[in-house]
């Protein structure tokens, strides 16, 4: 077998890591969880002459503390893989501020690789950098590379294989580098028992962590009482002479330090742009959000309608085609089962990759980020941040990324608060509910129809969320976020992404609607179709369900909705061959959808929601309000819409 | 000593921050720093440039950032 190599892409967020990563690994990918946690890990692989190499990218992370996930992930990466080349990612109009991170993987023991990022950027705005003297500075390689324009990409590979570069050793202040002898020396005669990955890294960045009261490296020693108030002293001692704390005059010093490094290397130049004044003003911003977000739905019905049509179309002619062909004892389950389920399902695939398309492009352009700050004031009034929005408008294609984005919320709080909420949301599934009975009931005022329907929904999201703030304990997070500059979109990455997450949707198709469909169509048919699984299982259901106009076909629709949301639409369809118009009222598909939109979140986001918080006890009350909030809605709805003459 | 909240769009020097440092110094707010307060409206975060970054901050946390 060939030799393997590991390569990890380190860098602050939007330096542009993920387009190179594309860009080295070309369509070789492969996305999964990092162990543990359900973060995104992104591998890849290239071969380089007689050498394969796989390629990891960690998270955008600002600095190696261990007191975020991200952080703690890419951190640990790197403990734990001391063999692997460390490519350094910098967003060259920032290299300052981005040199901090690379100053903390020197005193890690690593000697990365260093890449300016995005340097026709830089140099269009008069930022230039002498790569030559900056590399004999940092002792390092230094290449200079954009990955949207592919440059430096082969000298990036090449360096990777042959490139054996020793960082200089870099030093502080006096002050600071003699506590840091002082810890080392300590650590040395100590000999403290510290598992064996850390007792592989340098003395000196455990001295410099523990000075800095790095959680996990201060979880690591805390046993050692004597080393701890040794450290305290000396602490105190520095602070003494310094007159303020340790942690920032450490911060001060790697700042200083970026300093020297880029005198002399650097010719510095401010950007301006200053659309954002429009953008997030608090009247101004919120036309234009407007704007956008109806141009985007115009998009996605407008052009998913077009190619919805085709694909029922496509279904209907093999449907009857089947019918033909096959012989009787298999046409049911295969005409009216299976197809019935996923073809109701698969039209409403082009919407829903359209939807993803248009998220993922106000993402890359920078707008996104725009949004939070706009959004921020009106969600601070109903308990949540602006950040909370990126994670909402994500749920809008599938509460399971969703709830994975909150991450990024500091706020324990706010963080939860989100979580909870976020399955309100209509994802794309519940938008196939809405079209199936918009376009079965409502033709006429289907816009109406999805409007009442989102109407109730956000009220409903926005009344939890201020009820939730009440109860729920903890401080609110403070509102600061990185705008990162307005890009053209890289296409190629858009639709890399668009598909990754489109895919999850026909694989669900393909297997658990499949399967759901076939099980279904099974329930109805045996022991006789006049009386049946279902029908005993809807019969039950009924006794809560009935109050909402809903007979037990409607009940057991809604209990094959918690696998799959669209599973609703295929039972339904299997339920009712034909149109099911002739069946049930308006008022009773307008109340199935309201109760489908708001109950229990299919199995995956239960999964995803267990994982994010880790509480049984949260995650049963998330399952218990959805259900007894879409009981109560369910059954007022209908009881006023009788009411009202329909 | 007057935190950003209180001063008008332009450039400042940070004198001082106080509360979540941590966040501010990985955003290269620290003491010494060049900031532009690129736009301040009646409510909502204000806009700040540092470096050549833009970041927006809440006005709670805007409160701990001191310049002259």
């Amino acid at each position: 077998m060939n030799e393997e190599k590991n390569i990890a892409l380190i860098g602050q967020p939007n330096v542009g890591k993920t387009t190179l990563f594309n860009q080295l690994t070309g369509m070789k990918q492969r996305i999964g969880n990092w162990p543990g946690v359900t973060v995104e890990k992104k591998e890849g692989f290239f071969k380089l002459n007689d050498k394969n190499y796989n390629v990891v990218d960690l998270p955008g992370i600002y600095s190696l503390m261990s007191d975020s996930l991200d952080q703690k992930i890419a951190r640990d990466y790197l403990i734990e893989n001391p063999g692997a080349t460390v490519i350094d990612v910098i967003d060259t109009p920032n290299i300052n501020r981005n040199l901090y991170l690379t100053l903390q993987l020197i005193e890690l023991g690593i000697s990365p690789i260093i890449c300016l990022n995005l340097i026709d950027e830089a140099e269009k705005f008069g930022i230039h950098i002498n790569d030559q003297k900056l590399s004999e500075k940092l002792g390092l390689k230094v290449i200079r590379t954009s990955g949207r324009h592919k440059i430096g990409i082969d000298s990036l590979k090449d360096s990777v294989y042959t490139s054996e570069y020793r960082a200089n050793p870099v030093t502080y202040s006096k002050l600071l580098e003699n506590a840091i002898h002082k810890i080392d020396k300590k650590l040395e005669e100590g000999n403290y028992k510290i598992s064996s990955t850390y007792q592989k890294l340098p003395k000196r960045w455990l001295s410099i962590s523990l000075l800095e009261s790095d959680p996990d490296v201060l979880k690591e020693f805390s046993k050692n009482l004597e080393l701890m108030e040794f450290i305290n002293n000396l602490k105190a001692e520095v602070e003494n002479e310094i007159k303020h704390d340790v942690e920032s005059y450490i911060v001060e010093q790697r700042y200083k330090k970026c300093d020297e490094i880029l005198a002399g290397v650097m010719v510095n130049s401010e950007l301006y742009e200053d659309i954002d004044t429009i953008v997030v003003h608090p009247v101004y911003g919120l036309v234009i959000f407007a704007a956008v977000l109806y141009l985007m739905y115009n998009f996605v019905f407008g052009v998913g309608e077009l190619f919805s049509g085709i694909i029922g179309e496509f279904f209907e002619i093999l449907g009857e085609y089947l019918l033909i062909i096959l012989s009787e004892s298999y046409s049911g389950i295969i005409v009216d089962g299976l197809l019935a389920g996923v073809g109701a399902v698969l039209e409403f695939f082009p919407m829903i990759f359209l939807i993803m398309f248009s998220l993922s492009t106000l993402e890359d352009t920078g707008y996104l980020s725009r949004v939070t700050a706009l959004t921020h004031n009106i969600m601070s009034k109903m308990g949540l941040s602006g950040k909370s929005f990126i994670p909402l408008i994500t749920a809008f294609g599938c509460s399971v990324p969703a709830l994975m984005g909150t991450r990024f919320i500091s706020s324990h709080k706010e963080r939860l608060i989100t979580l909870l909420i976020t399955p309100l949301i209509p994802c794309s599934a519940r938008f196939i509910i809405i079209g199936f009975f918009a376009s079965a009931f409502f033709i006429e005022s289907a816009v109406l129809f999805t409007m009442a329907i989102l109407g109730i929904t956000f009220g409903l999201l926005f009344l939890v969320s201020y009820v939730l703030s009440k109860f729920i304990k903890g401080d609110s997070e403070e509102y600061i976020f990185e705008l990162p500059p307005y890009r053209i979109p890289d296409w190629k990455n858009i639709f890399k992404m668009t598909w990754e997450k489109s895919k999850e949707f026909l694989k669900k198709a393909g297997t658990i609607i499949a399967l759901g469909s076939l099980l279904f169509y099974g329930l109805i048919t045996y022991p006789s179709p006049d009386s049946n699984y279902a029908m005993v299982l809807g019969n039950i259901l009924e006794i809560v369900t009935k109050y909402m106009g809903l007979d037990w076909r409607g009940a057991v629709s809604l209990v094959f909705g918690i696998f799959a949301k669209e599973l609703v639409v295929s039972s339904l369809s299997i339920l009712y061959p034909g149109n099911i118009s002739d069946f049930i009222s308006p008022l009773q598909a307008f109340v199935l959808t309201l109760v489908s939109v708001l109950y229990i979140p299919c199995i995956a986001t239960i999964a995803a929601f267990y994982l994010e918080t880790r509480s049984i006890k949260w995650t049963a009350f998330s399952i218990s309000y959805n259900i007894l909030l879409a009981t109560f809605v369910g059954i007022m709805a209908y009881n006023i819409g009788k009411l009202i003459g329909f | 000593m007057e935190s950003i909240l209180q001063k008008n769009p332009g450039s400042y020097m940070v004198l001082k921050v106080e509360g979540s440092c941590r966040k501010f110094y990985e955003l290269g707010i620290i003491p010494g720093s060049k900031i532009t307060i690129i736009s301040k409206n009646n409510q909502g975060p204000i806009l700040i440039r540092v470096g050549n970054s833009k970041i927006a901050i809440g006005r709670g946390m805007a409160r701990s950032i001191f310049v002259e």
